[in-house]
């Protein structure tokens, strides 16, 4: 057993325990490892000589009040959390309120959507006859057409919707198909009729525009979109001491205006009977 | 007509758990699992077994009674919020002393942020560093009385304990003061046996330089 082995053995060694013989046999015979041995068996004593310090007699008294305390801070921090937090009712009605939604709209989607669905409930057998012979005249999408039906339709005694009631390009291509049966102080009255309907110009092409006023000129009728240039609008003030004065308004420009514009021809075509730009 | 058979039955009003001071004590695990069970008197029954050798521990760690007290307390605090997380892989003995070690490190590193000082002690330069090293001069006049020399000689050795790295006294004191074997204290600290044999002996080491007058 050589000197390292022997130093490991004394470093190891339990505090009341012995040395191994062969280990015993080497001190014998090492000094530096003897005196090692005495050393480190000295400083062990020394170190284990301390007295242990043992609790003091409140210690379970002291330590009962810290739980106390702690158990109280743990359920005022439990209780501060829980304070704000939604209820489990409440969570559960979101939730269920959530699913319906999501389920609608899965349903909504997943729902074959028929052709014409949205058209047949208010076109009648004229307006079919209408659609037909503009799609046939212009390049009008059955979008466009559709749009044009959600116009009330009005009945009236010869099973026609009433004009008032039906979109511009409606009244033109009837206009255009049974020519002048009427007079031109009944399309100027019908024409200043306040009516509001929508056209859709985002989704109409410039070409779309341009080929219905070309086409409405070349064939002489009256054009199939009627879309009208605003003009200035003239409002009059009056104010409290009698004076008045005058003020005009340029129409707004919102860029499909200007689309059309740019066309001589088409800037002809009124934007909208009502004149709101 | 019902007695009360110790302290902490007063204590904690609560009656002993079974077995316990009977025929065969309760083993740490079962203890602390009747605790888990919601039994303060388990719980009462460990702070009894340890409340002292954890105490004394940290104060050969911190040496401050006040303070090893307090940071005792502390320990059982820990145990008991952490009762439903306690796993029985390692012995309970492990687990608290890993516990108080920690604790104990921890307050020793806060007193070094704030630069704490021993009153007998000063700031010596070593290596570039500064650290507090004990005036620990052997006082060779002789006593009168040998409780004296031994009452000096302990509070030396408490001293010089109390001057080494925290890292060599941690294992230093579980070995030679705590008396627990180089596994326990290779899973209190968290650390190989090799490392804790190393620093055991590094830490004898320095503890002989300091007490060379003593030995």
């Amino acid at each position: 057993m050589n000197c390292k082995a022997v130093i490991r053995e004394i470093e190891e060694l339990e505090m009341s325990a012995a040395l191994p013989a062969e280990a015993n046999a080497h001190l014998l015979s090492c000094e530096s490892c003897r005196a090692f041995s005495k050393e480190r068996a000295a400083l062990r004593l020394l170190v284990g000589s301390l007295e242990k310090v043992s609790a003091p007699p409140d210690f379970d008294w002291r330590l009962r009040a810290r739980l106390n305390e702690a158990g109280k801070e743990q359920a005022a921090a439990r209780h501060f959390l829980t304070r704000f937090a939604p209820g489990a009712q409440a969570i559960a009605a979101a939730a269920c309120v959530t699913l319906l939604l999501v389920a609608v709209v899965v349903y909504r989607q997943t729902q074959p959507v028929p052709s014409g669905a949205t058209e047949s409930a208010s076109i009648t057998g004229a307006n079919m006859k209408e659609r037909e012979s503009v799609e046939g005249v212009g390049k009008v999408s059955m979008k466009r057409v559709a749009q044009d039906a959600f116009a009330p339709a009005v009945a009236s005694n010869d099973a026609r919707p009433s004009v008032s009631n039906q979109s511009p390009r409606a009244r033109s291509a009837r206009s255009a198909r049974s020519g002048s049966n009427r007079t031109e102080a009944q399309r100027e009255s019908v024409s200043q009729q306040p009516r509001i309907y929508s056209n859709d110009m985002a989704s109409r092409s410039a070409q779309d525009v341009t080929s219905e006023g070309n086409g409405s000129a070349a064939t002489g009728a009256a054009p199939v979109f009627s879309v009208r240039v605003p003009s200035d609008a003239t409002t009059q003030l009056r104010f409290e001491d009698g004076q008045g004065t005058r003020r005009t308004l340029s129409p707004v420009n919102f860029g499909g205006q200007e689309l059309i514009g740019r066309r001589d021809k088409a800037r002809l075509i009124p934007a909208s009977e009502k004149g709101i730009w | 007509m019902s007695t009360l058979t110790s302290i902490d039955e007063l204590m904690f009003g609560a009656t002993m758990p079974q077995s316990v001071g009977n025929c065969e004590p309760l083993t740490d695990h079962a203890l602390l699992e009747a605790t888990r069970d919601g039994d303060e008197a388990a719980f009462a029954e460990l702070v009894r077994r340890y409340r002292s050798q954890i105490t004394s521990y940290i104060y050969r760690m911190t040496s401050d009674y006040e303070g090893a007290v307090d940071l005792a307390q502390e320990t059982f605090v820990r145990i008991y919020k952490a009762r439903d997380r306690y796993q029985t892989s390692y012995a309970f003995s492990t687990y608290i002393y890993r516990i108080a070690t920690n604790l104990a490190i921890s307050e020793l590193r806060k007193r070094k942020r704030r630069r704490l000082v021993s009153l007998t002690g000063v700031i010596q330069t070593r290596d570039g560093r500064e650290e507090a090293v004990e005036i620990n001069p052997a006082d060779l006049r002789p006593l009168q009385d040998a409780a004296l020399v031994d009452e000096e000689r302990r509070r030396a050795v408490a001293r010089a304990i109390t001057t080494l790295p925290e890292k060599y006294r941690a294992p230093l004191v579980l070995r030679d003061v705590e008396g627990k074997t180089y596994e326990e204290i290779a899973r209190i600290l968290e650390a190989s046996e090799g490392t804790v044999k190393s620093r055991i002996s590094r830490g004898r080491n320095l503890l002989r330089d300091k007490l060379r007058a003593y030995l």
